[in-house]
């Protein structure tokens, strides 16, 4: 696919950007053909440990969306919104004000992000949205039907970690109300596969805010960095679901994370280089992710030609190289980090 | 031709066809049936690290596991584990057990410390040799020369026969009393231990050979790993729940397929059945023979077999191959072919007699010069538990 010529159907289709999506790549699409306008929206919270590359993923492949159904004339907005009070709300969260002040900083890097590479993202904060009347709304409307319904709240529970889920029956599943009910002001959202609870949620719920087709779309899951394949084989949840692309801390893997301003560039070598890297499409790519992040990069950067392929890994030799020169090249040199 | 031979050939067709099906359903439905987990999700991952693809890999020979997940952290970085096979010396060894063998080396290259009881204990108490000394001349003179000739290292495998390593009965006997007879009954059935020793080997001995690496005198508790056809697993079971009484680490299980019978693909390979077995001291013509009687996936009528094609999946002369030939392109090119009805039973076994007696000749040549047994004799006292 070229700027040129990317078309829709490509995009969300490409096998290694493309995980899956609620209710079906080929309802999105149709979607996106026969609406006028259409509100995308990514989301994610922060731990302590800063923003990851993961997170570009995100950022770079909402903007290239964006760009792509605005070619068709389809009007576009797209919010990335930074969950600085659901960062804070789990009760085993240290440093909860701390923390909360980090958003500023996050949002800072996120438009300098957006500067450096022409996003059509808008970043937001979560604390801004809550005070909008339109989500007060939503968010009463759903609270009672969610209460009455057993079958939204066993798709509630498999939103929160096993060893959470007693935690957030006690409080009546807010995080997951107030985010079903922020997401249902969107038409498409964007996140990693495990989010696919939240969107069954906001699919069920969504005709009764005035959204009967709530779509969700997933990119393939973030693995970490520095593991061999043995790691995956002896993690399965890992493998299924990757880490969550947008917290470093996630699992406790911060050290095999790339973290934008703090994992050095010598630090990305060793962790590419000791990282699993596989031609085989079902097995974890924690090296071919990031070289379609910084490939993704490229594009924005310099408005050429820009392809995915099918067969992107199947030179295991150089792929890690070219993986960590598209890094240096694309992103840490750009952004000013070393 | 003959409408009515015709017409029973392809009925020969339909009966070898689902013959061939119900030989992968079975280990399909043994998977399930003993909560073991199917290898395929393993194996993606090996093919992906390791650069050499193994055929018990590729052709999914290992085709199932019980905690296999732990080891490979050690093969990932080259460190090395432990693996425990034993082998009843009642008759020579056949290409049934070369599979086990081939599976122990390839464990062995990954990094593995193997242990091998001989097991002529066993043999005596289930009437299969005359004597315990009977089976020690077998074991002696047959087995070890023949496992060591598949080119095992001295330093990284230990092998004892059992009634020379009497240590082990006092190890059995320290284990014995965590195992109730009630249990050992219920796994293996009565008909399994219809005399006393037999109850003895199976509820004690053979877990002391099993737990035998985790003794202080190994190094202490440690991930082992057993090789099992799946007719063993009862032996991984109760080992792992001992284990886990006995303050041991529960062993792992791999299994893997039974090399086919001769003469019929649903049983395996017996040492104490001759005519389905082909023996690794057996001479190129009785080779030659036995896979001339073998039973095949192709049906009678040449001409039906070129129109339908034949079944390798129950054949068992294509078996030796899927088995044994170390080229996976050769043998993906043979299967095709007689899928296809392209080749015909003549030429399968012409190719299949000659590679399995080039094999079967070049490893008795390897066995008639090893005089190294010693090396390969564990005689370590065990007296940690005592």
């Amino acid at each position: 696919m070229t700027k040129n010529n990317i078309t829709i159907d490509e995009l969300l289709t490409n096998k290694h950007l493309i995980q899956s999506a609620l209710p079906s790549v080929a309802k999105i699409i149709e979607k996106a053909k026969k609406n006028e306008q259409i509100k995308l929206v990514y989301g994610e919270t922060y731990d302590q440990f800063g923003l990851t590359i993961d997170s570009l993923k995100y950022y770079f492949f909402v903007s290239i969306l964006h760009e792509v159904l605005e070619a068709k004339g389809i009007k576009v907005s797209s919010s990335v919104i930074i969950g600085d009070l659901h960062s804070i709300k789990n009760k085993l969260v240290e440093n909860k004000e701390e923390l909360l002040n980090k958003a500023q900083a996050r949002l800072q890097l996120i438009n300098k992000i957006k500067s450096v590479y022409n996003l059509k993202i808008e970043p937001v904060l979560m604390t801004q949205l809550f005070d909008s009347k339109d989500y007060q709304n939503r968010l009463n409307t759903i609270t009672p039907l969610f209460q009455s319904s057993e079958e939204l709240k066993s798709i509630a529970k498999k939103t929160v970690l096993k060893n959470r889920i007693t935690q957030e029956e006690e409080v009546g599943f807010q995080y997951t109300l107030e985010e079903v009910a922020l997401i249902t002001g969107y038409d498409i959202k964007v996140g990693p596969p495990r989010e696919t609870y939240y969107d069954q949620m906001a699919r069920e719920l969504g005709a009764k805010v005035g959204n009967s087709d709530f779509c969700g779309l997933y990119l393939k899951p973030t693995y970490p960095l520095g593991f061999n394949f043995d790691y995956f084989v002896t993690h399965p949840e890992i493998e299924e679901y990757g880490v969550t692309p947008y917290k470093a801390g996630s699992n406790k893997l911060q050290n095999n994370r790339i973290v934008l301003g703090s994992t050095n560039l010598d630090e990305c070598k060793r962790l590419l280089d000791n990282s699993f890297v596989s031609d085989n499409p079902i097995l974890p790519n924690p090296i071919l992710d990031i070289y379609l992040i910084a490939k993704m990069a490229r594009f924005l950067l310099r408005r050429d030609s820009f392809s995915i392929s099918d067969n992107e890994s199947t030179n295991l030799v150089e792929l890690k190289s070219a993986t960590y020169e598209a890094l240096a090249e694309n992103i840490y040199i750009p952004l000013g980090f070393k | 031709m003959n409408t009515q031979l015709i017409k029973q050939a392809q009925k020969e067709y339909k009966e070898k066809a689902k013959l061939g099906k119900s030989i992968d359903q079975y280990y399909h439905d043994k998977v399930q049936e003993l909560n073991l987990k199917d290898f395929s999700r393993v194996k993606a991952y090996l093919e992906a690290f390791l650069p050499d693809q193994n055929p018990l890999i590729t052709r999914d020979i290992i085709f199932a596991h019980l905690g296999f997940e732990s080891f490979t952290t050690n093969i990932a970085e080259g460190k090395p584990f432990t693996v425990v096979s034993g082998l009843n010396p009642s008759s020579p060894l056949h290409l049934g057990h070369k599979v086990l063998f081939d599976l122990l080396l390839y464990l062995q290259k990954l990094g593995a410390d193997i242990f091998i009881p001989i097991t002529n204990d066993e043999s005596y108490l289930d009437g299969k040799v005359q004597s315990l000394a009977e089976s020690r001349k077998i074991a002696y003179e047959e087995i070890i020369p023949s496992i060591i000739a598949f080119g095992f290292d001295p330093k990284k495998t230990k092998i004892f026969v059992l009634s020379d390593y009497p240590d082990i009965y006092n190890l059995a006997v320290h284990i014995s009393r965590n195992v109730t007879n009630k249990y050992v009954s219920t796994v293996f059935g009565d008909e399994a231990l219809d005399n006393s020793g037999k109850a003895f080997y199976r509820s004690a001995v053979q877990l002391a050979q099993i737990l035998l690496p985790q003794l202080e005198e190994f190094g202490g508790p440690k991930n082992t790993l057993i090789p099992v056809g799946i007719d063993q697993h009862p032996y991984v079971l109760i080992a792992r729940d001992v284990a886990k009484k006995m303050g041991y680490i529960p062993p792992s299980e791999l299994v893997f397929k039974f090399q086919n019978s001769l003469l019929n693909p649903f049983e395996k390979m017996s040492g104490s059945k001759p005519s389905t077995a082909i023996y690794l001291n057996d001479s190129p013509e009785i080779i030659k023979n036995k896979i001339q009687k073998a039973f095949t996936g192709a049906v009678s009528i040449l001409d039906v077999h070129q129109k339908l094609g034949g079944i390798p999946e129950a054949c068992s002369v294509f078996s030796l191959l899927y088995f044994h030939h170390p080229d996976n392109q050769f043998v993906t090119d043979i299967y095709n072919r007689y899928k296809k009805g392209e080749i015909t039973m003549k030429e399968l076994k012409e190719v299949t007699t000659k590679f399995i007696t080039d094999i079967v000749v070049s490893h008795q040549e390897k066995k008639s010069k090893v005089n190294n047994l010693n090396e390969f004799l564990l005689k370590k006292p065990l007296t940690s538990f005592l």
